[in-house]
């Protein structure tokens, strides 16, 4: 069941009208239901797997809870990240790992060629795993108490808005607004509602016919010149941008309408300055979590330059592989990891030129760019496909050259922008919601003619499901 | 009251604005197509003006002008040509009338190809109330009216899938069921308040059905109505399924069958039969096979027989599609020809006269003529239309169907038509107009 389906229209209200009239343990129920149906719709299979890492996580956080000694405590956060990873591994990476060796075996000369079962990746299974991670590290640390209900716990794991492609929630926000009864305001379901809206003009349109361009590109791009295959690249930046921003907001939006809080997930990323601010705004549930529970347990920058360095590179070479079992994704986060190094490493030099009001459009514009150039190493099938873009990018760029396919980026981009850039002048990102009911209504109707006269009504999957 | 007051205005705010959007967008996509038209603009070339209705406009690259521009591009004739798209949407020959003038002086035209007529009102036009010509006027109406379809077709979709694993699984389990219950019918009993006879009866009843023995089913059930039983479950089953015999009796077994959707077909009947999309689409998934089309096809001719006039096009066009799912091609054609002779009841005076008025124009600018009848359409009558009008047959008449006709003997319709009528064309269909084109204009330039 996508957000932008038709069944989830009817799953919602179905749901939605049973929620107001229940009190607040019923609702914990109806919602444990409802999310269980919502991923059994894509797999049930995967149920007892939800089912099976939901049960041990609570329980091993109890028992890390009430352990005598820092010892047992230890072992059962060992016991409970193992198994975390060991089943994220086994279902995400197991193919990835195989065919890495049979590849490295053919490439000595082994021919090595066995018959092995092809593992399905559970959908989601990356979001919920480093959410009930989150819980029992927590816990481990002192930072939160186990919860008494398996219910509340179970979820906290699957609450569908959030269940397939995040915000990655963590326990100390979200379990308390399970707990603790909710207030259904008026004004906070208008507000979900407009962040639904706005995430379904994000899929429908922008992201669904910049899809399009994104792909032709990136599938034939021996047939396209340089300017062709700058055009791919924006479109690819700002429809994997659309596509997440998209489904972060329609999550946040079903939360909102149902009282709850679901964190920010991105926050304008385009016009970050530097990968230290990017990394603040792009997937922001993601790059805390890699914080709090990778990158500072590592010892963060406490340590030594070269250890810095060196944890900067693990957290987010670590990070390009969570996205997903290929070498495009590791090497994407091994460009991040090595940008965050240099940004580092030259401190000293660009301290005097960041003067936040010189040259700001110029930076921002700039450092796109510079993650535009990730975004070729992301989405490109193979490195030998990023190199041979990249080839072209520079000595096939023509500038009278194929324009049509940059035009129409542009012109499908332009209403996100606009509103991006009112979004960050006014430090308001529901800065449509916050108009004049005139202008509101104006804005609503056009981006309703966007979605139905130029976006397509298709159902497609959104682009992070698979990550 | 001021709070709903408000609400209205909010809606009708948005109901204006969408509808000035979608005008709005419509407008600056032709700009674009013209703007596209006149900056290629040199001079020595030979101006090609395609006009007509959405089958001429497509806007990509597969609609036949461009098709024929990167055809006369390729051919070495030493002439360049530039084909300029002057279709609209929905244009009647009236608007073509109106404004052939205009665009001929601004494309600069040397030849005009005309293929117009389709959206003419109908010999047996009967005026629409004005609300609902003003409802079929707004752009937002249309919108919708697309959306509620595609909707539609996507549950559908979804229906015919589930329907066609089920369909698999129960013909998997095929007829084994049936003789274990043949076999002993008491370990069977399903009304237990009955003797073991009348289950034996019932269950008779129901393979008779099964069989579409219709009478013979009938009869059993109707005798075991007669008996009384205390049992209130049994007395509703039999109505029940007399209910099913009648109804399949009535609509035909391939429409009601199989049982389990009984009850949804007597909803959607009162919605009548023959217009009813997802029965169509249901009756296609499932029962156009070589086992059971002739039988679809005479139940659909005993329909077409008792239908209003208004309902008989969609019935031959239905049959049309049935056999094409099949493959047999001399039955498609036929159905092909019955259609189009439902739909088009000759050519009316009105378009006649607007014909009559676009030649006057083009003779005058001297512009040489072709004219095409759409692909699905008879050229004959246009042809005799024509000639009179017309000084010595200045003109090329292009008769599409008859290329057509010729390929579909051999393959589906749906390979040469992108809709099931309406006559839009596929990416191929339109090569094939193109082609032709060019070999006349080539004709003409050398």
């Amino acid at each position: 069941m996508l957000f932008h389906s038709l069944e989830f229209l009817l799953f919602f209200i179905f749901t939605f009208v049973l929620y107001i009239f229940l009190n607040h343990k019923w609702q914990n129920r109806l919602l444990l239901v409802a999310s269980l149906i919502f991923y059994g719709f894509w797999d049930w299979r995967f149920l007892f797997l939800i089912f099976f890492s939901t049960s041990i996580d609570y329980f091993l956080g109890s028992k890390i809870y009430s352990a005598p000694n820092a010892k047992t405590k230890k072992s059962y956060l060992v016991t409970s990240i193992v198994m975390n990873l060991g089943v994220l591994g086994f279902f995400k990476y197991f193919n990835f790992f195989v065919d890495s060796f049979i590849d490295g075996a053919n490439l000595l000369g082994l021919n090595f060629n066995p018959a092995l079962p092809k593992i399905i990746l559970p959908v989601g299974i990356s979001f919920y795993t480093f959410q009930a991670m989150s819980y029992t590290i927590d816990i481990y640390r002192g930072q939160l108490k186990p919860v008494k209900s398996f219910f509340d716990f179970a979820l906290f794991v699957s609450f569908f808005p959030k269940l397939i492609a995040g915000p990655i929630e963590r326990a100390s926000h979200l379990l308390p607004q399970i707990i603790n009864p909710r207030v259904l305001k008026l004004n906070e379901f208008y507000e979900g509602c407009h962040l639904f809206f706005w995430g379904l003009f994000e899929k429908l349109f922008i992201a669904n016919s910049l899809v399009q361009i994104a792909d032709s590109v990136f599938d034939q791009y021996e047939s396209y010149d340089g300017l062709a295959i700058l055009a791919g690249l924006y479109a690819f930046a700002f429809q994997i941008f659309a596509d997440f921003d998209a489904y972060s907001n329609m999550a946040r939006g079903i939360g909102k309408t149902m009282g709850f809080d679901l964190m920010i997930n991105f926050n304008l990323p385009y016009f970050a300055t530097n990968p230290v601010d990017f990394w603040r705004r792009w997937h922001i549930s993601l790059s805390t979590w890699l914080r709090d529970y990778l990158y500072i347990p590592l010892g963060g920058n406490r340590l030594s330059k070269w250890k810095t360095y060196r944890n900067l590179m693990l957290t987010m070479i670590l990070g390009g592989f969570w996205h997903g079992a290929n070498w495009t994704f590791v090497f994407w986060g091994a460009y991040h990891g090595l940008l965050l190094v240099i940004y580092r490493a030259f401190t000293a030099i660009r301290k005097p030129l960041e003067d936040p009001n010189r040259w700001y459009f110029l930076r921002v514009i700039f450092f796109f760019h510079v993650v535009t150039l990730g975004w070729l190493l992301f989405r490109a099938e193979s490195l030998l496909q990023a190199k041979g873009m990249l080839y072209k990018l520079i000595f096939d760029f023509h500038i009278h050259g194929q324009g049509e396919l940059l035009l129409k980026t542009i012109f499908i981009i332009l209403p996100l922008f606009i509103v991006q850039i009112m979004q960050y002048k006014t430090k308001d990102l529901l800065i449509i919601f916050h108009q004049h009911w005139l202008v509101k209504t104006l804005a609503y109707s056009f981006l309703t003619y966007l979605i139905l006269g130029w976006g397509i009504l298709k159902v497609e999957e959104f682009i992070y499901f698979q990550f | 009251m001021k709070k709903f007051l408000r609400i209205i205005i909010r809606i009708l705010i948005f109901v204006i604005s969408l509808e000035i959007y979608l005008n709005c967008g419509g407008l600056v996509l032709t700009l674009i197509r013209d703007y596209k038209n006149t900056r290629n603009a040199t001079d020595g070339q030979i101006r090609i003006i395609c006009i007509g209705d959405s089958t001429t406009y497509y806007n990509n690259e597969n609609d036949y002008p461009n098709q024929l521009q990167t055809m006369l591009d390729q051919v070495n004739s030493g002439k360049k040509f530039r084909v300029i798209n002057k279709g609209i949407p929905g244009a009647k020959s009236l608007d073509v009338v109106q404004h052939l003038e205009q665009w001929l002086d601004e494309g600069h035209a040397d030849v005009a190809v005309i293929m117009i007529g389709r959206h003419d009102p109908r010999s047996d036009f009967i005026p629409l109330p004005w609300w609902y010509a003003w409802g079929t006027k707004m752009k937002t109406a249309g919108l919708l009216n697309k959306l509620f379809h595609s909707s539609q077709d996507y549950v559908l979709e979804k229906y015919n899938k589930f329907f066609e694993s089920s369909a698999k699984f129960f013909a998997d389990r095929g007829d084994v069921h049936e003789l274990k219950i043949k076999a002993d019918p008491e370990k069977n009993v399903i009304f237990p308040a009955t003797s073991p006879e009348d289950t034996k009866l019932i269950l008779q009843a129901k393979f008779l059905i099964e069989e579409k023995k219709f009478e013979q089913a009938q009869e059993i059930l109707k005798y075991l109505d007669t008996k009384t039983y205390a049992n209130k479950s049994f007395e509703l089953k039999i109505e029940d399924m007399l209910g099913e015999v009648e109804y399949k009796k009535k609509v035909g077994w391939y429409v009601a069958a199989p049982y389990e959707e009984y009850m949804e077909y007597v909803r959607l009947s009162s919605a009548a039969i023959y217009d009813e999309r997802s029965i169509w689409n249901r009756i296609h998934a499932r029962w156009c096979n070589d086992e059971y089309i002739e039988d679809v096809e005479q139940q659909l001719l005993q329909l077409y027989a008792k239908a209003e006039d208004k309902n008989k096009e969609f019935i031959v066009d239905f049959l049309k599609t049935c056999f094409d799912k099949v493959g047999r091609q001399n039955k498609i054609i036929y159905y092909y020809d019955l259609v189009e002779k439902i739909y088009n009841k000759g050519i009316n005076p009105v378009t006649q006269e607007n014909y009559k008025k676009i030649i006057e124009i083009l003779q005058k600018k001297n512009i040489k003529m072709i004219f095409m009848q759409y692909p699905t359409v008879d050229a004959e009558e246009l042809e005799e239309i024509l000639i009179p009008i017309s000084e010595n047959k200045s003109f090329i008449l292009i008769d599409n169907k008859k290329i057509f006709k010729e390929l579909l003997k051999n393959n589906s319709y749906k390979v040469y038509f992108s809709d099931d009528y309406g006559g839009h064309c596929t990416a191929l269909g339109n090569k094939l107009i193109a082609q032709d084109l060019a070999k006349q204009i080539l004709k003409i330039y050398n």
